[in-house]
């Protein structure tokens, strides 16, 4: 994968996750973590090779066919990009909306999800009179509102402290027990020691797999 | 109701909006002025040509005739013309009545009451072509000639028409004019919210639900542009009409005049929204197409 006419950012990766995993992306700044989430949540197209998702070539998909299977994908972007216009409970609601759902069948889930992630006092807050730790739980109530099957986050944990990280990661692995397959990219190495799911490692582009311990309790 | 459907691109929070809907106003405002403009033109032309296709006027020379009287011939002409089943009135005209509708151009002057002039016969038959039978039982008389109204009212009409068809090329330009100020404001807005837009691809937005978004937000915009544009230009012709000349022709005060204007109105409305939305609808939906 490459940007442009740029020097490839992404080479000879090869690499399946299977269905219900749980996997750590890692690797120093510029190895190549926030391009491998764009290219497994299609953000971007790969210059050469080819990218499988549920079974389907994605480059052999029609344009009309990439919406569909994008909703089966949750992201959690490391600069949030939530909507500044919107209230919280309209950026979270933004995925079923887009889905044709509204009234109470998007309200209740919203509502109960923004409750478990602690922002059930900041429902009709707009995104930019919140803290960082805030909108990140914002940015991933919305990603997985919609129940993904695949759930990808670039450094989720990177602007909440400690008690709240421990508290998201324990959200993804609910739902990663619920059958959601879980990629996080992160350099967090206190959350990746202490969850020790597998990780794919990625040095200058280039990956290396490899398996951490399962944690013990959580 | 907790969650608003509130619009997902906040569009209308670009200045360009506001501009947009100004140009908008201002190019159906033109297009209405020259829709009506066309439509009284036609409506003129239609009177000229009935009013005036089935009249003819017969004129006598007097220098032509050498042994009978102007009024001899003129009495020859009015009898023989009333003989012809196609004729429905003949009406000679006195000299006086000649002299009278002469004075704007003659003056007041000796010469205009002393200039010959010819004697006239006004004709009034069931049809315009009529006119060719008229022509055949005057070859009878020398001294008369048939003016049918042709050369000068064809003159008229292609005056007419002329106006007609730079009223047709004004409402096209203005149209383009629109267009072109919509897929600018549009590109802009993509430009603006491309961030957003690539965001609601990564969440399953579809092509058609991005451009619904603009689609929607610029056919509000357009109608209220439209909406203004077409009563200032109502009001406009309604001045237009009451201070000007044209009052004499009544263009838009009469009952169907009215009807007529604001059927102008309302078509131009439409269609300036409709054409609006749906040049937003494709230019969006041609730039997501480059889109990964």
């Amino acid at each position: 994968m490459r940007y442009g006419n740029g020097p490839p950012i992404l080479s000879d990766l090869t690499f399946a996750l299977e269905a219900g995993s749980f996997h750590f992306i890692t690797g120093a700044s510029g190895a190549g973590k926030s391009s491998l989430v764009k290219l497994i949540t299609l953000a971007e197209r790969p210059a050469r090779g080819t990218v499988t998702l549920f079974g389907q070539d994605v480059a052999a998909l029609s344009r009309h066919a990439l919406p569909a299977l994008r909703r089966r994908i949750g992201v959690v972007f490391q600069d949030y990009r939530l909507l500044e216009h919107l209230t919280v409970i309209d950026n979270v609601a933004l995925p079923l909306r887009l889905t044709g759902q509204g009234g109470a069948a998007v309200e209740r889930p919203v509502i109960e999800l923004l409750q478990w992630v602690g922002l059930g006092d900041h429902l009709y807050a707009h995104p930019g009179t919140l803290s960082g730790g805030q909108q990140q739980r914002v940015a991933i109530a919305r990603a997985v509102i919609g129940r993904p099957s695949l759930l990808v986050a670039d450094e989720p944990t990177g602007n909440v402290d400690e008690r709240i990280a421990m508290r998201l990661m324990h959200l993804f692995e609910e739902l990663n027990r619920l059958g959601t397959t879980v990629v996080i990219a992160t350099h967090n190495m206190v959350l990746i020691d202490y969850f020790g799911y597998p990780r794919l490692h990625l040095d200058a582009g280039h990956l290396e797999r490899q398996s951490g311990p399962r944690h013990s309790e959580c | 109701m907790l969650i608003r459907p509130d619009p997902i691109l906040a569009l209308n929070r670009e200045g360009g909006s506001r501009l947009l809907a100004w140009i908008v106003g201002l190019t159906t405002m033109s297009a209405m002025l020259a829709l009506v403009g066309a439509l009284a033109l036609g409506g003129l032309t239609q009177r000229w040509t009935t009013g005036l296709t089935n009249t003819l006027t017969v004129e006598i020379d007097p220098a032509a005739g050498t042994i009978a009287s102007p009024a001899v011939t003129v009495a020859r002409v009015v009898a023989l013309l009333r003989a012809l089943p196609a004729v429905t009135a003949v009406t000679p005209i006195d000299e006086a009545t000649t002299r009278q509708l002469l004075r704007p151009w003659l003056g007041d002057g000796a010469m205009a009451d002393t200039l010959p002039l010819p004697a006239l016969v006004s004709v009034t038959v069931a049809r315009a072509s009529d006119s060719a039978a008229i022509a055949g039982a005057l070859a009878a008389v020398p001294e008369a000639q048939l003016d049918d109204h042709a050369a000068w009212l064809g003159d008229l009409l292609a005056l007419a028409q002329l106006a007609r068809i730079l009223a047709g090329a004004t409402i096209v330009i203005v149209g383009g004019i629109a267009i072109t100020a919509v897929v600018l404001t549009t590109r802009s807005g993509l430009a603006a919210h491309r961030l957003t837009i690539e965001l609601l691809h990564l969440i399953g937005a579809t092509d058609r639900q991005i451009a619904g978004q603009f689609q929607h937000h610029v056919a509000v915009l357009a109608l209220r542009g439209s909406l203004a544009g077409v009563i200032t230009g109502g009001l406009l012709i309604a001045g237009l009409t009451l201070l000007t000349p044209l009052h004499s022709l009544s263009i838009t005060l009469s009952p169907t005049g009215v009807i007529a204007t604001t059927l102008a109105g309302i078509v131009v409305l439409v269609l300036a929204t409709t054409l609006a939305a749906l040049t937003t609808r494709w230019t969006v939906l041609r730039a997501l197409r480059r889109l990964p």
